[in-house]
């Protein structure tokens, strides 16, 4: 059976992999700076204007501190996100979520297709094929879209049936309600004219067996 | 539909240059995001679908400016944009989920399919688009021939109405009644110093912010402010225009009051007020109340401090009549 290893950890062995090759490398003398165009310039930081030498011990604790400072908020920020359902994609992007999200229950409301299965409730990020101009994209297209009530979500479809003709099959054509607990994720606050909530959800989550088909999204109210 | 398409065999080079400036629709990842060349033309890419072999389609295709500034301002649905056509050429970019460009498509204006066209009402709603930057923006078009000092005045002077229906339209306390008090070392009132005087106390993200300009008839004035306070600048000018001949008798008999050629008593100079308040509209005649009582409280001051309050009426009247008459002169259109 192949081992099955998570992203996390993936690149936290590759990070501790790169350390090793760094300190092998300078205990036995093989050690090159990682800035080799730095030396026809005769300056830099690397560059001794005394000696007029570049100091390899300096170069490699510089090139130490170049690695470890992103590598280890990345481990760390990985880690602080180890509970999130997709925790990969929000650690790749700063302050995701973001520092406002906050565990909050209710009863949202989300644009649906008509099964209402599992697919309904993919984040934009899992949806195959993946719809993005660029990486690695925002941090909303890790989390869920719902709406405060009923009324809202039909308000977005409505507008976003105007804009895009077959929307029924691109997004989804009906409302299913959700009863979304704190155990589920955190959330953002409802937007103030759109009731635009997004969730970012916890591993254990289901969403989609705790929703109930409300009915077309094209209905009015 | 593929086969009665023009297929090109590399991606060209006017869509490889094209750099990402922002999405302008999202839901659950882009629908209509802005691009612009190297040499600042706008772009925008249109999500037309899914294609089974796993990419999406994109149509591509180059908008002006001003017609930009005009979907977003909601004057102008998204269906124009792509009918007008600028260019006289779109095209059907394929995209994988790592962003590969599969194929690409050259489109001339009538070999668009009808699938992909937007509704005939698809004005753009910066409250359902979900893209907060979008929702804090406001523009003006800019026609005709303008002078040197129009370029000065017409910001300024929008500034300053700005300041002056941001307390006077709105709910919050007024901060700076003080500035209807203006008497600058005892030599009178100044329209300058009272209509900075508003502004200052504005925290600073309420305040407009220029965001672009574009001198070329026809040109454009975008600015980062509140949309709800930008409705009702342009509101408050077209009520103006339209109530023109009222508010002219209402203002005639006030400014004949404060050059002491017309005797009214205090209680007919609050009733005309009022009266040209209330028909100029997007004033709370309870703010204006309230600092006329002020005014009460202090008997002897009481002439010379509700002259000020009618001279802060009076000039703003006199504003917004200018604003006007640069929509009437065709020079602005504020949308």
């Amino acid at each position: 059976m192949p081992l099955r290893i998570s992203p996390v950890l993936r690149s936290t062995l590759a990070f501790y992999d790169d350390l090793c090759d760094l300190y092998k490398n300078w205990t036995s003398g093989k050690y090159v700076p990682a800035s080799p165009t730095e030396y026809p310039r005769q300056s830099g930081p690397y560059h001794n204007p005394l000696t007029k030498k570049f100091d390899r011990a300096d170069c490699f604790l510089s090139d130490l501190q170049d690695r470890l400072a992103p590598m280890t908020t990345a481990a760390e920020r990985a880690a602080a996100l180890a509970h999130f359902k997709y925790c990969e994609g929000c650690a790749a992007i700063a302050n995701c979520p973001p520092d406002t999200h906050q565990k909050r229950s209710g009863t949202w409301f989300r644009i649906i297709y008509v099964e209402n299965d599992e697919k309904s409730f993919l984040p934009p990020y899992k949806k195959d094929p993946v719809r993005l101009l660029e990486k690695p994209g925002a941090c909303t297209d890790w989390a869920l879209s719902l709406y405060i009530t009923a009324a809202k979500a039909r308000a977005q479809y409505r507008y976003l049936a105007k804009i895009m003709p077959d929307i029924d099959t691109r997004i989804g054509n009906h409302i299913a309600s959700v009863t979304v607990s704190e155990e589920d994720g955190i959330s953002s606050l409802p937007s103030r004219r759109s009731g635009h909530i997004d969730l970012h959800e916890f591993c254990d989550a289901k969403l989609y067996t705790k929703s109930t088909h409300v009915g077309s999204a094209a209905l009015d109210g | 539909m593929e086969n009665s398409l023009c297929r090109l065999t590399r991606i060209p080079q006017e869509v490889l240059s094209l750099q990402k400036v922002r999405d302008l629709i999202r839901y659950e990842g882009p629908i209509l995001a802005e691009y612009r060349s190297p040499i600042g033309e706008p772009y925008l890419y249109y999500w037309c679908g899914m294609v089974p072999a796993s990419y999406h389609r994109w149509l591509i295709f180059r908008v002006s400016k001003r017609d930009l500034v005009k979907f977003i301002s909601s004057k102008l649905p998204l269906l124009s944009l792509i009918q007008q056509l600028q260019g006289e050429r779109a095209y059907l970019l394929e995209i994988d989920g790592n962003i590969e460009h599969k194929c690409i498509y050259l489109l001339e204006k009538s070999d668009i399919p009808k699938e992909y066209l937007p509704g005939e009402d698809s004005f753009y709603d910066p409250d359902l688009s979900n893209v907060d930057s979008l929702s804090d923006e406001y523009a003006m078009l800019i026609d005709s021939e303008w002078e040197f000092k129009d370029l000065g005045n017409v910001p300024r002077k929008y500034v300053q109405m700005h300041a002056f229906l941001y307390w006077m339209n709105s709910e919050k306390q007024l901060r700076p009644s003080r500035a209807f008090r203006y008497n600058k070392a005892g030599k009178g009132w100044s329209v300058n110093h009272f209509f900075t005087a508003l502004h200052k106390p504005i925290p600073s993200q309420e305040k407009p912010h220029l965001r672009e300009f574009q001198y070329s008839s026809p040109g454009f004035i975008r600015m980062k402010m509140d949309r709800d306070m930008g409705s009702v600048i342009t509101a408050a000018v077209t009520r103006f225009a339209s109530e023109s001949s009222n508010l002219a008798e209402h203002y005639n008999d006030l400014h004949s009051w404060t050059k002491g050629k017309k005797q009214l008593s205090i209680p007919e100079v609050v009733r005309v007020l009022q009266k040209l308040v209330e028909t100029m509209g997007f004033i709370k005649w309870e703010k204006i109340k309230d600092i006329c009582k002020e005014t009460e409280q202090k008997p002897e001051n009481q002439i010379p401090e509700l002259k000020n309050v009618v001279f802060s009426i009076l000039a703003y009247y006199r504003l917004v009549q200018r604003m006007a008459r640069y929509q009437i002169d065709n020079k602005i259109s504020l949308l």
